[in-house]
């Protein structure tokens, strides 16, 4: 971990943008320790702590941990405002030349006071769900190569074959699995996304994670009414049941992924035109 | 029969992915750090490995169809773009190729 004791902790670490709401002091929940508060702005807020102007960094163990507790504290303020836009791990606001760390605070959330203010109101009441679909290879091929005539008479002609007509035999069955389970996961995919979309208000389409062992054929985020949780549980019933196949359901999350969707001024405007050399 | 939820804070792989890799990020202001830096993690998390060799893969990972766009996958399939999409690597196939061959 960093030595606090060495730095002035004249930077603020951001955790979140909250509407806003009676409370502003949270308790020492933030990374180590830190006391966490809300730096107002209009109706808005960022949620914060003091920290030197540095990184959070440290070995795996440290980093999962202060990836728990941003992500606590994110929990507990999203409890607490009803609605959150939640910032990746290690925000960090510092003072520049002429402006304090909570100027530059308050005039980052006056810039996008109108921007953060919308998505608050759209995203109250609402919440964030994971789905993702796994497969487990050989289970789904085989189950394929059953149901395949085509398969089930190309693998008899083998024996009858010499090796090396055996031999590009089975990479033509190879290839035949492949598209089978390519047009299958496509399928499927789509039977998701569709039951799905009747729930929630949005859908994120995620890149694919590598697994061990598994497959991922989808990797969704869904930003839902909070009544509508239990229905979209229901509505994946219909995907588990079948053999070789996982669903995954978590949360109900921050939207996450909805937040890292809005487009903000430090991406609009190209460098040094943000708020170090404005005003 | 409901699928059971898992609640957030017992994925550790799926609050690692939003925090680091979803959530506000300001880049290009001289006030704003955003540093978060993944190479300096080697986060084993479950099944889901996020270290900097595979978040690199997982970056440019299978996946990412047209954003809202189910109705155009069978298009997409057309076109062959499946394979961009689900690139089943070839270890899968070669058990699947053993399941179905029996050997």
């Amino acid at each position: 971990m960093r030595e606090q004791d060495v730095c002035t902790p004249e930077a603020r670490y951001v955790y979140a943008v909250i509407p806003r709401a009676p409370r502003e002091e949270f308790g020492p929940i933030g990374l180590g320790g830190a006391r966490v508060y809300v730096l107002w702005q209009g109706e808005i807020g960022a949620l914060v702590h003091d920290c030197p102007p540095e990184p959070y960094q440290g070995d795996t163990e440290t980093m999962m941990g202060c990836v728990n507790t941003h992500n606590g504290v994110i929990d507990r303020a999203w409890a607490e405002a009803g609605s959150i836009l939640p910032m990746r791990f290690d925000v960090i606001v510092r003072p520049d030349e002429g402006h304090t760390a909570d100027e530059n605070v308050r005039r980052w959330l006056e810039e996008e006071h109108s921007n953060f203010k919308i998505k608050l109101d759209e995203f109250r009441g609402k919440v964030e769900l994971g789905v993702q679909i796994l497969w487990d290879p050989a289970v789904i091929a085989s189950k394929l190569a059953e149901g395949s005539e085509e398969l089930r008479a190309l693998k008899a002609a083998m024996a009858n074959m010499s090796k090396g007509t055996a031999y590009l035999q089975r990479h033509k069955i190879a290839e035949i699995v492949k598209q089978e389970m390519e047009r299958k996961a496509v399928r499927d995919y789509t039977a998701c996304y569709e039951a799905l979309s009747k729930h929630a208000e949005s859908i994120h389409v995620n890149k694919l994670q590598k697994h061990d062992t598994k497959t991922m054929i989808a990797n969704l985020a869904l930003l839902v009414r909070r009544e509508k949780v239990e229905a979209v549980g229901a509505a994946l019933g219909s995907f588990s049941g079948e053999e070789g196949v996982e669903v995954r359901f978590t949360g109900p999350w921050p939207p996450y992924t909805f937040a890292a969707k809005i487009p903000v001024a430090g991406e609009r405007s190209p460098v040094g035109q943000g708020l170090g050399n404005a005003g | 029969m409901p699928v059971e939820r898992t609640p957030s804070l017992e994925s550790v792989p799926d609050v690692v992915e939003r925090i680091l890799d979803r959530g506000i990020v300001i880049v290009d202001r001289e006030a704003f750090f955003s540093l978060f830096r993944l190479e300096l993690l080697g986060i084993e998390a479950g099944a889901t490995v996020l270290s900097c060799d595979t978040y690199l893969d997982y970056a440019e990972a299978v996946g990412l169809l047209p954003l809202a766009a189910p109705r155009h996958v069978t298009e997409y399939v057309s076109r062959g773009g499946v394979r961009d999409w689900l690139r089943f690597p070839w270890r899968y196939i070669r058990i699947a190729l053993r399941t179905v061959l029996g050997k």
